[in-house]
């Protein structure tokens, strides 16, 4: 090659290479082009030398070992479809985002209905597994309770067979009722929802319009639920086999105890009048003669066998005067001179299931004095009947107002 | 640096690699440290080179281009250091092993270009076997077997580093191979001769009347940029599709549309103007070129007068104003190309 004369003439091989290559300053690439616009010869040498680079990789390939083709990404042929995909799985992402958005102000809306009721039915908690049975379908049955609730109530329900809190945590608050054992205490527990708690916590509601609602509303979620033989069984007013020598022995807290199952399970026209017993019941129950009476009531009702060979499901004595109550409904009285039972004809629909001798306060206070009646008698209807003496019964009306 | 001066006391290649004196005040601004890096990355040393000795070559290299500015401008160390790492130093070191006969270089050089120097001949001359006799041809050349005045010549030693080693291999390819046809595409065999050298009917063409027309476009296409002279060119004479253009100049196809339809409406107005200035009224000057200035390419032989028209260039041949008329209506003339058709062809 001749160097000097290209030099004189074509630019060298070097800067024609390096203007291919795009390697050429700006000055020299000018320079350059200005020669290539008028040499047709440098022009083919650039064209030729460009093409020669492109041009080798064939022969090199087909003799080179059989190597896989390049792989293309597999996303080069959605070239054209990711407008629409593009597009469609924004629309998706949308949908998700706004199903998701939505979810939360539904369940919000569902977490919120239970709450209306909440208020009764928190106490609820410390229940024993078998008034679980009769007081948390109640809770249920109108809307379900939210699970943040039932989760805290779960592990605060004990074992059927260990002891129930409440008698531990609400004796003290409860005074001296709460320290029955046994059927009494359970008992005692499952209708404490209602009457036991509400009453004395909200005293200044009772007989109102809010207290009203709340047993009524109670009672109707317990009826729909189970029998009312059932629900004195459940809340222990019926006593059943193996704990009736027990619940004879509680006969006077059981006394107590039913005027909050009354309460609780009573019609709502004798609301006001219930809920004033509960109330004097309480109020009679933390009085300092209380202990006594038990004491008493629990010595003479221990082994009370009627004539007909069964056991007393429920006694009340005033005045000297005893009666009562066989599992089978039947009603004995016993006056203090001659101390044998007299079968009483029933008078009352229905089978009865509670007698009980009526507070002295009650008698001489909210009733008139002369002619208030001894006993009152419940039946399995919940529906009570007042004697004077025993062997006369009268349905029971609403005090005059 | 005193090293550098001993650099220059021993050059070698007294033709190309000697530094004058004052090209010797260029390179005091270089610092040592610079070169014993480049020395370190280059991995020189396998190659049995000294470091004096690659001291040399880059000196050479940067005196011979200035630091890639223009002539006469003094380079800045920055600018220098620059220059020296834009460089690729290993091809470079590669080509001079091999151009002063190191086996192992050789070999590294075969290894590495022999198979790709055969195939990028065959991809210039397109046929294998004008290729392979290309290529041998190229190998006994680099190999250093022509002599000159009893010396050895290499092309090799004209490798001073800018741009790959293979890209020139490929340049110096081409150009053996259009030097070769442009010295043999005349030769014709003699049984031919006869057919070809009887005279036939001359065609009478008009010489006079585009004698003005010639200058004016003349002057309207040297009175453009150098790259739209270039675009011009590689469009309407040459052929070439925007694509190749595109990739040759490092531009998108859409800028060398754009820039050719600009170059085009300039030479327009300019030759109009250009005819004007020569004495023609402006409507003379619309007609002599017609409504539509792509008529331009269809009238008149642009490729002769652009092949022609650098007197520089081209010192043996230079253009008469009696040799347009005769090309003025050539039978291959250019057809009437549009870039945007073209575009969309491409």
């Amino acid at each position: 090659m001749n160097q000097i004369t290209q030099s004189d003439i074509h630019p060298d091989t070097e800067s024609l290479n390096a203007f291919v290559e795009q390697a050429l300053p700006a000055a020299e690439r000018e320079h350059i082009l200005a020669h290539m616009a008028t040499c047709s010869r440098c022009r083919q040498v650039v064209y030729l030398a460009q093409q020669a680079g492109v041009g080798p990789l064939e022969p090199a390939i087909a003799t080179a070992p059989q190597a896989p083709p390049p792989r293309r990404p597999w996303l080069a042929s959605w070239r054209v479809a990711w407008i629409p995909a593009a597009a469609l799985a924004g629309l998706v992402g949308f949908a998700v985002l706004h199903h998701a958005w939505r979810a939360p102000e539904q369940e919000q809306v569902a977490r919120n209905v239970p709450s209306q009721p909440a208020p009764v039915a928190a106490p609820t908690q410390p229940e024993p597994a078998k008034s679980d049975k009769a007081s948390a379908p109640a809770t249920r049955d109108k809307a379900p309770a939210p699970k943040d609730q039932e989760a805290k109530q779960k592990p605060q329900s004990p074992p059927v067979a260990a002891p129930s809190p409440l008698t531990a945590s609400q004796q003290n608050s409860l005074g001296p009722l709460g320290t029955g054992s046994g059927r009494g205490g359970s008992s005692y527990a499952g209708l404490a929802p209602t009457a036991r708690l509400d009453a004395p916590q909200k005293p200044s509601s009772l007989g109102g319009p809010m207290a009203a609602n709340q047993f009524q509303q109670q009672n109707a979620n317990a009826n729909q639920q189970q029998s009312p033989r059932q629900q004195l069984q459940s809340a222990g007013i019926i006593a059943t086999g193996a704990n009736r020598k027990e619940e004879a022995a509680d006969k006077k807290e059981t006394k107590i105890q039913t005027a909050d199952a009354v309460a609780a399970n009573a019609p709502v026209t004798t609301q006001v009048q219930i809920a004033q017993l509960a109330k004097n019941t309480d109020e009679l129950a933390t009085s300092e003669a209380l202990p006594t009476l038990r004491a008493k009531s629990a010595k003479s009702n221990k082994a009370t066998i009627l004539p007909n060979g069964t056991a007393a499901l429920s006694i009340a004595a005033a005045e000297g005067r005893t009666i009562a109550v066989d599992p089978s409904g039947n009603v004995f009285l016993i006056e203090s001179p001659a101390k044998q039972w007299i079968p009483i004809s029933p008078q009352w629909t229905g089978r009865a299931i509670l007698v009980r001798a009526r507070p002295v306060q009650l008698r001489s206070g909210i009733v008139s004095a002369p002619s208030a009646p001894l006993f009152e008698l419940i039946n399995d209807n919940i529906q009570t009947w007042v004697s004077f003496d025993g062997k006369t019964w009268l349905p029971q009306t609403m005090p005059p107002k | 640096l005193a090293y550098l001066r001993e650099v220059d006391a021993a050059p070698l290649q007294p033709a190309t690699e000697s530094l004058a004196a004052s090209e010797c005040a260029a390179v005091d601004g270089i610092h040592e440290s610079l070169f014993a890096e480049l020395w370190r990355d280059c991995g020189v040393a396998g190659w049995g080179m000294g470091r004096d000795h690659f001291d040399r070559v880059l000196l050479a290299a940067a005196l011979k281009h200035n630091f890639g500015l223009d002539p006469g401008a003094l380079a800045l160390p920055v600018q220098q250091q620059a220059f020296f790492r834009s460089l690729r130093l290993p091809d470079l070191v590669l080509a001079k092993a091999c151009a002063e006969g190191n086996e192992r270089a050789w070999e590294h050089f075969i290894e590495l270009y022999g198979q790709q120097l055969t195939h990028a001949a065959i991809a210039i001359s397109g046929n294998e076997t004008v290729g392979r006799d290309l290529a041998d041809a190229f190998y006994a050349e680099l190999y250093g077997l022509t002599t000159r005045d009893g010396e050895r010549r290499c092309p090799l030693d004209s490798y001073r580093g800018r741009g790959s080693l293979l890209g020139w291999l490929r340049t110096t390819l081409a150009q053996r191979h259009v030097d070769h046809y442009r010295k043999s595409f005349r030769e014709q065999p003699l049984a031919d001769y006869e057919e070809v050298a009887a005279p036939g009917p001359t065609l009478e063409t008009p010489v006079n009347s585009f004698a003005p027309l010639a200058q004016a476009v003349e002057d309207a296409l040297r009175s453009q940029p150098a790259e739209e002279q270039f675009l011009i060119a590689a469009y309407y004479l040459d052929e070439r599709t925007l694509a190749q253009i595109a990739s040759l100049i490092g531009v998108h196809e859409a800028t060398v549309s754009r820039r050719l339809r600009r170059a085009t409406d300039a030479v327009r107005k300019q030759l109009l103007r250009n005819l004007q200035r020569s004495g023609m009224s402006r409507r003379a000057a619309e007609e002599a070129l017609g409504t539509d200035p792509r008529d331009l390419d269809v009238k008149l032989d642009l490729k002769k007068l652009l092949q022609s028209s650098h007197p520089n260039s081209f010192p043996e041949r230079t253009i008469s104003s009696e040799e347009v008329p005769e090309a003025a209506f050539p039978k291959d003339s250019l057809s009437n190309k549009d870039p945007l058709s073209d575009k969309a062809a491409g």
